[in-house]
């Protein structure tokens, strides 16, 4: 069977992606032979970027969406049982949108970093410095960008979570009938251990996939500047559909099990 | 000894100059002058020495005797500080990257070391908040802390301004005397004409080798001449 350009192009790019997930996987390998000092604080420094100063602004998304999407939901639903709206927090916020927004505000606002400053590097010659040194991008670099968005993004989705189902329970509470611990048994009583596991699993898929995507973007930048905002452009695309992607496969097999 | 030893080295990657069949070798303590025009492929030799290219074709050998800790120490004519760290941290980073220092003490020999190169208040600085001379000034503190086998110099005066061009100067005669191995490029040989060590002329990618500056100075081809005054 002979495939398109675009197919083509999708399977070399899935390639180079297992290639750098293969040399991160290495360097985890020698991780006690490396520097962990340094690249302790090269990641305590990714986390503070990427997770402490995302904070805010997922605080007022999380809030503002969890209210929204509950109101919606209740008007709509208008002969909802009230024994459903924990299940419907739960179900909304924890499993799909909590992740999936935390994880557009992160390729939004830090992929587009990462992207824009390893290919800066490219170009200024900062590779090249790293590389003569005998220094390898790949645990300096792209490590601790790696580890740091991983875990800033497991502590964002948590975040996002919680404020999602509190903006949802400050919506409730105004339009429902319903007192705080009738609304607190309910959301208690529908979340369960796969809601968890749904939500970290997916914090933790997409912080790699979208680090992990934004740096090979970064590190294409060959030649000239023009080629910058290019590769962010294709880093913002891949890290979407790859997200999306993701977020459906993940979804569908906790449907399935 | 060979240090550094380039075997029919080509090298074409259409965003470079290109070097086509070269071959040389540098040895403790030797220092290999290349010069030529712009577009003559210098910088791509230095980078090749450095490591920071492969080569198309032939091979680029660098030994890593031992006393050495690093193979090159490399300056850039551009670029090549990390622009999230300051002057001092740049300097240091290829030792305590590779352990071989522990990062106080690395700092202090920094910090000694800029201080001899008049960089002392520019130490936390980042390099986009600097001028060039700083930058070039760290690069060498960065190169000579990293105690490397061979020193690879790229056009190290050019953009600077007289101080920096007198302690990098300075610097590099001081490793010559301590028997230090270096590669040196630059658009004309001006500032060091009289130094001694081999010349390689380069030209549209070809070189030819001259083994002291007697022979460089006799020498008949125009473009040569052009590079010395």
């Amino acid at each position: 069977m002979i495939l398109g350009r675009g197919a083509v192009s999708i399977l070399a790019l899935v390639g180079r992606v297992f290639k750098l997930h293969a040399a991160l996987a290495a360097k985890l390998r020698v991780l006690p032979s490396l520097n962990l000092g340094l690249l302790g604080r090269l990641t305590l420094n990714q986390i503070r970027f990427t997770g402490v100063q995302a904070v805010p602004l997922i605080a007022a998304s999380a809030t503002l969406i969890g209210g929204v999407s509950i109101m919606q939901t209740v008007t709509l639903l208008t002969g909802v049982a009230d024994d459903l709206i924990g299940a419907i927090l739960v179900g909304i916020i924890v499993r799909e949108i909590g992740p999936l927004i935390a994880a557009a505000i992160l390729i939004g606002r830090s992929g587009t970093a990462m992207a824009t400053e390893i290919g800066s590097m490219r170009l200024s010659g900062e590779m090249d410095a790293l590389k003569a040194y005998r220094i390898d991008p790949v645990d300096f670099v792209i490590l601790p960008r790696v580890v740091g968005m991983v875990t800033a993004m497991f502590c964002l989705v948590i975040c996002f979570d919680v404020l999602g189902v509190l903006g949802g329970f400050g919506m409730v509470l105004l339009l429902k009938d319903i007192s705080v611990p009738q609304l607190l048994g309910r959301v208690g009583s529908a979340l369960t251990n796969a809601d968890l596991a749904v939500t970290v699993l997916k914090a933790v898929v997409f912080g790699q996939a979208v680090s992990v995507l934004s740096c090979h973007y970064g590190m294409s930048v060959r030649h000239s500047p023009t080629e910058l905002p290019q590769a962010v452009t294709r880093a913002v695309v891949a890290c979407m559909i790859s997200v999306l992607a993701l977020d459906s496969a993940i979804t569908v097999a906790f449907y399935l099990l | 000894m060979i240090l550094l030893e380039f075997r029919g080295v080509g090298f074409d990657d259409g965003k470079h100059a290109t070097v086509q069949r070269l071959d040389f070798s540098v040895g403790p303590g030797e220092r290999l002058f290349v010069f030529g025009r712009s577009g003559s492929g210098k910088g791509t030799v230095l980078r090749l020495a450095a490591g920071v290219l492969e080569p198309d074709a032939g091979s680029v050998r660098l030994s890593h005797p031992p006393g050495c800790r690093l193979p090159v120490g490399y300056v850039p004519k551009e670029g090549g500080l990390l622009s999230n760290l300051s002057l001092l941290e740049n300097a240091v980073l290829p030792i305590v990257y590779h352990g071989l220092e522990d990062a106080p003490s690395a700092r202090a020999r920094a910090r000694a070391l800029f201080a001899e190169l008049g960089l002392s208040d520019h130490a936390s600085r980042r390099p986009a908040d600097v001028g060039v001379s700083a930058r070039r000034l760290a690069h060498m503190a960065r190169a000579v802390l990293a105690e490397p086998a061979v020193f690879v110099l790229e056009d190290p005066l050019s953009e600077v301004d007289a101080a920096a061009a007198r302690a990098i100067k300075k610097l590099i005669e001081h490793l010559g005397r301590e028997g230090r191995s270096l590669i040196l490029g630059a658009g004309t040989l001006g500032p060091f004409r009289e130094w001694e060590g081999r010349f390689l002329f380069l030209r549209d990618g070809k070189g030819t080798i001259f083994d002291d500056a007697g022979a460089l100075r006799s020498a008949k081809d125009s473009d040569v001449k052009a590079c010395l005054e």
